[in-house]
């Protein structure tokens, strides 16, 4: 596959959900599951990773709902591939950098399902919606669940589910959403926000997970505790905190425009220009222009641009999308300056000043 | 989990401290809680606070004292027998070696998933090939546990059990 392509695999989630997706940009289930009978993958040698790769593969083509788009071995893809897929949520960073025999990714050709197959654990099976959408993805996480389940899952009666890491045992869920705040942000209560959700058991995160820093506002927040409630509680749960965040930040917003309205206006304004004109822009800048220009899309300031377009936007403008759109390695400031010349010319589609 | 002070960083100290007689919780990265400790906001803490130490005060130092080592602990002493992983390595990295670690080390196991968890009776989905298992089984083992739970004196966990089987006899109603 040209690399241009990878970096335009489809993901359902980029074209908007149904609920709250003004705030919400994605929903994502993630169930872990293990094979009895083998070691983790840390301890399994080349030849056992993939006698189990081929198990799961197998049964996963015996599976008539999942259509599979694509089956890569890790280690036969580039550093570049490896980090789109890292960038468009499809794998972890830690995947990304292992090595050896048996370690797969599946896209399915619908982007709402994709696997891990010896990460940390044997499987990682993903669903990602648009919007506030988690029962759904959880309802088809567990349908892919049931289909590979003759495989014998590591399961214990009182433990539950058994992953490699005691933090994701017992249901081996994890539930996590992805919002855009930048009126909590303005208002500083995202201090007060991530003391509440630690407060309830929810971790908040940056966009690209564990050990990333925040961009643009976007924060992603999952349950932390896996084991001793159902998968409907924890679900539940990260909905409800949801829920009530995207009141709060409709309200901040509001708020925010009441205040100062020719400050706001001035500022998203001065946003629009900087990612209509700039010739050279850093990731952080781009995401914090980009976060502006959504509120400001969304508020009726600015031009609109469509939902969908701004969620492919903020992959689009990854240095591993940018680099795989060239066909080449570039830079840092080839970079910088390829991100500039994308946003001039995405943005200029929805130019009505 | 991002830093509560300058949410922008990966929180990588986690700090409970007593404050006017209340346990207070402080998620911070590295250059916030050494800020915060100079201007004395914080207790000193050691800038260098890796997860496994983080994890570690989960771990009993041994198999708990007061619980007898179960019997293929005694039998494999402390590794275990289907992937070799021996009980100082799994307490320092804090990973399983196989599913099986998890009968190996049970007792301790127990121990480490109710800190992390607060909890450690699984209440979620089974595989589908379990289901066909008469719940009866389940219950036995349940109660079994139930009485053992109780006879340590261990009564957050003896709730969580009869909790469990209640909800196990009410879906076999
Ligand atoms: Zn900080
Ligand atoms: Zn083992």
């Amino acid at each position: 596959m040209k690399s241009a392509d990878f970096a335009s695999l489809p993901l359902a989630w980029l074209s908007g959900g149904s609920q709250q997706s003004d705030i919400v940009l994605s929903s994502r289930i993630r169930l872990a599951r293990n094979l009895s009978g083998y070691p983790f993958p840390a301890r399994c040698d080349d030849k056992k990773r993939e006698e189990i790769a081929g198990k799961i593969l197998e049964r996963l083509s015996e599976t008539p709902f999942v259509s599979v788009l694509g089956t890569w071995q890790m280690d036969g893809l580039d550093e570049l591939r490896r980090n789109v897929l890292v960038e468009r949520h499809l794998i972890s960073p830690d995947f990304s950098r292992q090595t050896g025999r048996g370690k797969v990714v599946v896209v399915d050709d619908q982007g709402i399902v994709s696997l891990m197959i010896n990460e940390e654990d044997h499987l990682r099976i993903q669903v990602f919606l648009g919007g506030l959408d988690l029962f759904e993805c959880w309802r088809i996480a567990g349908q892919v669940d049931e289909a590979l389940d003759v495989l014998n899952y590591a399961y214990d009666e009182e433990f539950g589910y058994l992953t490699a890491c005691p933090t994701n045992t017992g249901t081996a869920l994890r539930a996590s959403v992805m919002v855009h705040i930048p009126g909590l942000e303005i208002q500083r209560k995202l201090g007060k926000i991530i003391r509440e959700c630690n407060r309830v058991g929810l971790t908040v995160r940056g966009m690209y997970g564990e050990g990333s820093e925040s961009v643009g506002s976007l924060f992603q927040i999952s349950n932390q505790v896996t084991l001793g409630q159902r998968e409907e509680e924890l679900i539940e749960k990260v909905s409800g905190v949801i829920t009530s965040l995207v009141q709060q930040e409709r309200a901040a917003r509001l708020k925010i425009w009441e205040n100062d309205t020719s400050k706001l206006e001035d500022k998203m304004w001065r946003a629009w220009g900087i990612a209509r004109y700039a010739r050279s822009i850093e990731s952080r800048e781009a995401m914090q222009m980009l976060s502006w220009i959504r509120m400001g899309s969304q508020m009726g300031i600015l031009p609109q641009v469509p939902p969908g377009e701004w969620n492919r936007l903020i992959l689009d403008i990854q240095q591993a999308h940018l680099q795989c759109f060239e066909g080449r390695r570039l830079a840092e400031q080839e970079i910088d300056v390829a991100r500039a010349s994308l946003l001039r010319k995405r943005l200029a589609n929805w130019n009505n000043e | 989990m991002l830093c509560e002070r300058c949410h922008s960083r990966e929180a990588q100290v986690h700090i409970k401290h007593m404050q006017n007689g209340a346990v207070v919780e402080f998620h911070l990265c590295h250059k916030c809680a050494h800020e915060m400790s100079q201007q004395g906001s914080l207790p000193k803490v050691p800038v260098e606070f890796p997860f496994e130490n983080f994890l570690g005060n989960l771990f009993p130092a041994k198999v708990q004292k007061q619980a007898e080592p179960s019997r293929k602990e005694q039998m494999f002493n402390g590794f275990c027998p289907a992937c070799g992983l021996n009980y100082e390595e799994f307490a320092r990295t804090g990973k399983f070696g196989c599913p099986q670690c998890y009968e190996t080390f049970r007792d301790a196991v127990r121990h480490l998933l109710r800190g992390i968890h607060g909890n450690e009776i699984h209440r979620g989905t089974r595989p589908h090939g379990m289901a066909s298992k008469q719940p009866e089984e389940d219950i036995g083992t349940l109660k079994v546990l139930l009485r053992e739970a109780i006879e340590k004196e261990e009564y957050e966990r003896a709730a969580v059990l009869r909790d469990r089987i209640r909800l196990l006899e009410e879906r076999r109603a």
